[in-house]
């Protein structure tokens, strides 16, 4: 990709804001592109990243991401936030490397969480082994607390990183993941609930929680 | 509003998300009931430990090798 950081007029690219930019990318000016990837993949990354745990599926989407915006740009309707339209298109890929593991693969103990509940059962007997070990410490660390978020169910994982990680509102998650917010908030409460009881089980105290 | 319609909230309260007058009132239950209150700090000491145990890692530069090569590929076709 070319490093000239300048738009047709000019302008540094730097300094236009994303819609700008992708009304560039619709003309097929690649250093906007460069600019657009630059600003959105490592947070694009690290979102599927954390829902697939896998460094290649991520990779994969993340290209798979970026090359569907390019396509659309031309489409994009200016009025959107890029960053939503970016998570959505990750969210639907990320859905749709799911459906083609629950598809196509034979069952196994180091498999990925997946979206189908035998799946997830499977993940979820490889998860308690894992985080019982850590939660023995009697410690909340970080591998333990990721360790019970991996065993979440896909969309309320998915809901709590859009909202923790990635910061998004519950409104533009709803517009994400294409759910009324009602449900984006049920999966929400659902997900601490989930948490709080397998904490609850693993011997964590509530007020070792309210702590922190 | 009631308990149960306080805890409903308190993600939305958490997060800054509720109007202003809703914001307001689940504050003022939040300060005259225990109860919620320690629902609340429950709530948010969970979300807290959540949102600090992520870590974000570099993208591959691979990632942006074999972009830019699919995206050449697709001018010169």
């Amino acid at each position: 990709m070319s490093t000239v950081k300048a738009g047709p007029d000019g302008q540094q690219l730097l300094q236009l804001d994303d819609e700008q930019l992708i009304t560039l990318v619709a003309r097929g000016n690649r250093d906007a592109f460069d600019e657009v990837y630059r600003r959105f993949s490592k947070q694009i990354y690290n979102f599927v990243k954390k829902q697939v745990q896998d460094r290649e599926a991520a990779e994969d989407i993340t290209q798979e991401v970026f090359l569907r915006l390019y396509r659309a740009a031309a489409h994009f309707d200016p009025a959107r936030q890029l960053s939503s339209y970016l998570y959505k298109i990750a969210v639907n890929e990320t859905r749709r490397h799911f459906q083609k593991l629950a598809g196509t693969q034979v069952l196994s103990l180091n498999e990925p969480i997946g979206s189908d509940d035998a799946n997830r059962e499977r993940a979820d007997a490889v998860a308690d082994a894992s985080v019982a070990d850590e939660a023995a410490e009697g410690r909340l660390t970080t591998g333990y607390l990721r360790g019970l978020i991996d065993r979440l169910p896909h969309e309320q994982r998915e809901v709590v990183l859009l909202k923790v990680y990635s910061e998004r509102t519950f409104e533009e998650i709803a517009r994400i993941v294409d759910a009324p917010l009602s449900t984006v908030l049920s999966r929400m409460r659902y997900a601490i609930q989930k948490l709080r009881r397998w904490m609850e089980e693993q011997g964590i105290e509530e007020d070792e929680l309210r702590k922190g | 509003m009631n308990c149960a319609k306080v805890k409903s909230k308190l993600l939305q309260f958490w997060f800054n998300e509720l109007s202003s007058v809703e914001h307001e009132v689940v504050q003022a239950h939040l300060n005259a009931c225990k109860i919620c209150s320690q629902e609340f700090r429950l709530i948010a000491g969970l979300l807290r430990r959540i949102g600090g145990s992520f870590r974000d890692e570099p993208v591959p530069p691979s990632v942006r090798k074999r972009l830019s090569a699919n995206l050449r590929d697709r001018d010169s076709a």
